[in-house]
């Protein structure tokens, strides 16, 4: 009986598809290698694009379109989402317009954001914006609202104003469910920022990916694929980490 | 400070009709009492905490706290709460200078302030801990704590040894005794545990239910330090269980 080592286990799947991945392209080619490239060919393509650094920039460029547009987001959302979910009144003013605008898939906004801002990096943050405002507003509201009344009521008798009640209680009450729409934010906004990219953009990681197919060099269509990946799973493991710093 | 209830009602909707948890109470309270609200639940004594506290608006009357008319919270009115109230991502020590900060003094001298009541009931040691890490009792104690270095004139405390065993209960029990005669607060103080009731209090309201109402207020002249098995004791505690059951 082979005991199967813990820290083994969740490479085992990965390399049993990289070998049958290299069987069927390799020693028996099934189908034309530009449509379906070797492992072979994806890590010389990934050695050139690390070589040229062109893959570094295309990554930093993706980087900053999604940090800045989840930024600016957060910026807005969470104080916005804390006062909503504060008073009723402000969110059943608010409802309608939410609800109306949020359903709207953040893709939609790609003609306004060339026509608005041209091509380049403002369009794909505008995007990231959109896409990510939402899932952290109704987050926020909700972490709000579900602030324990009790606590509320001892910060008004220990003398707390309406603005410090907001401030010193409801958001602290409320992170552990941001961060939780942070999360779903930063998903959306690498999804958000790809699309972006293989329409209104002349770098980042989507452009590289569309670039690289009509080049027929899907070795690099690969390459920019994994790296959206590897990009996606280091955020989730950052955001495990916060989450588990976070005991209220 | 003169707590003055002045016919009081208030009323809840249930099912679109209008019940009174409280009907025309009439109440007042000395400056550096001990009272204690007792009754079954359902009899409003909550409620009227509330009101004195100005967590919540009643319908009719009024109450004043020294002819001045209560009508939302103030840190002059301490409250602590039956359920565990402390802010859980803050530690013992930022909990107890909450209230403080929301001031202009400096942070040393809140967090100086701050130690000497949690010494006071033997947290000292405790300061770093978060909630999380309490036991109930050591919970209620902080909170107690709390409202007390903001210097309230009145102590308002709804039920909040309840959800502790026995033997921390009468800990606390005394110890509340304790800071009341050291601090001159008034205290009201919510129960309905007869037994706390008359171990603690020199006021004893009596209320009843449906609608919410006082039946009888019981001044006690027992003496202090009081004991659980004297006559006396023992004497008060059957009154006032026949003043309820009545």
């Amino acid at each position: 009986m082979i005991t199967l080592n813990k820290k083994i286990l969740p490479i085992l799947l990965p390399l049993i598809i990289i070998i049958f991945w290299y069987i069927f392209t390799v020693p028996i080619v099934l189908v034309p290698n530009y449509v379906m490239p070797s492992p072979i060919m994806v890590v010389a393509s990934a050695y050139q694009l690390i070589i040229s650094g062109k893959l570094f920039t295309h990554i930093i460029s993706t980087l900053i379109k999604v940090l800045s547009g989840l930024l600016l987001a957060s910026v807005i959302a969470i104080p916005l989402g804390v006062l909503l979910g504060w008073s009723q009144n402000l969110e059943d003013m608010s409802k309608f317009i939410v609800g109306i605008l949020r359903p709207i898939p953040p893709v939609a906004w790609i003609p306004f954001s060339i026509l608005w801002f041209g091509i380049g990096l403002i369009p794909g943050i505008f995007i990231i914006f959109m896409g990510c405002f939402f899932p952290i507003l109704i987050y926020t509201i909700d972490g709000a609202k579900r602030t324990d009344k009790v606590l509320i009521e001892s910060g008004k008798t220990l003398g707390t104003s309406n603005f410090q009640t907001i401030t010193k209680i409801i958001f602290p009450s409320s992170i552990p469910t941001i961060i939780s729409g942070l999360k779903v934010g930063v998903g959306i906004a690498l999804m958000c920022t790809v699309t972006a990219e293989m329409v209104a953009s002349n770098s980042g990681l989507g452009y590289l990916i569309m670039n690289s197919s009509q080049l027929f060099d899907t070795g690099a269509v690969v390459v920019g694929m994994l790296s959206i990946g590897i990009i996606g799973l280091i955020f989730d493991l950052i955001f495990k980490k916060i989450q588990n710093k976070i005991f209220w | 400070m003169t707590i003055e209830i002045k016919s009081l009602s208030k009323t809840f909707k249930t099912h679109g009709k209008e019940v009174f948890a409280l009907k025309d109470i009439n109440l007042k309270i000395e400056n550096k009492d001990f009272v204690c609200l007792l009754g079954p639940s359902g009899c409003g004594k909550t409620t009227l905490l509330r009101l004195i506290g100005g967590l919540e608006k009643g319908d009719n009357g009024k109450i004043l706290e020294d002819e001045k008319l209560i009508t939302k919270p103030s840190k002059e009115r301490g409250f602590v709460f039956q359920q565990y109230s402390l802010f859980p991502w803050l530690t013992v020590l930022d909990n107890v200078t909450f209230g403080l900060d929301l001031g202009n003094d400096s942070k040393e001298e809140n967090i100086r302030r701050a130690r000497t009541y949690l010494k006071s009931v033997g947290l000292e040691s405790s300061e770093n801990l978060y909630p999380h890490e309490l036991s109930g009792g050591m919970k209620q104690r902080v909170a107690i704590i709390r409202s007390l270095v903001n210097k309230p004139k009145t102590l308002l405390m709804d039920e909040p040894f309840s959800a502790l065993d026995i033997q921390n209960r009468h800990k606390l029990q005394e110890e509340i005794v304790r800071i009341w005669k050291k601090t001159e607060k008034t205290i009201i103080f919510v129960t309905h545990d007869v037994d706390e009731a008359v171990f603690l209090a020199d006021h004893i309201v009596l209320m009843g239910r449906n609608p919410g109402h006082i039946k009888e207020v019981y001044d006690s002249k027992l003496s202090r330090p009081r004991s659980r098995n004297s006559e006396e004791f023992l004497a008060i505690q059957s009154h006032i269980l026949e003043g309820l059951e009545s």
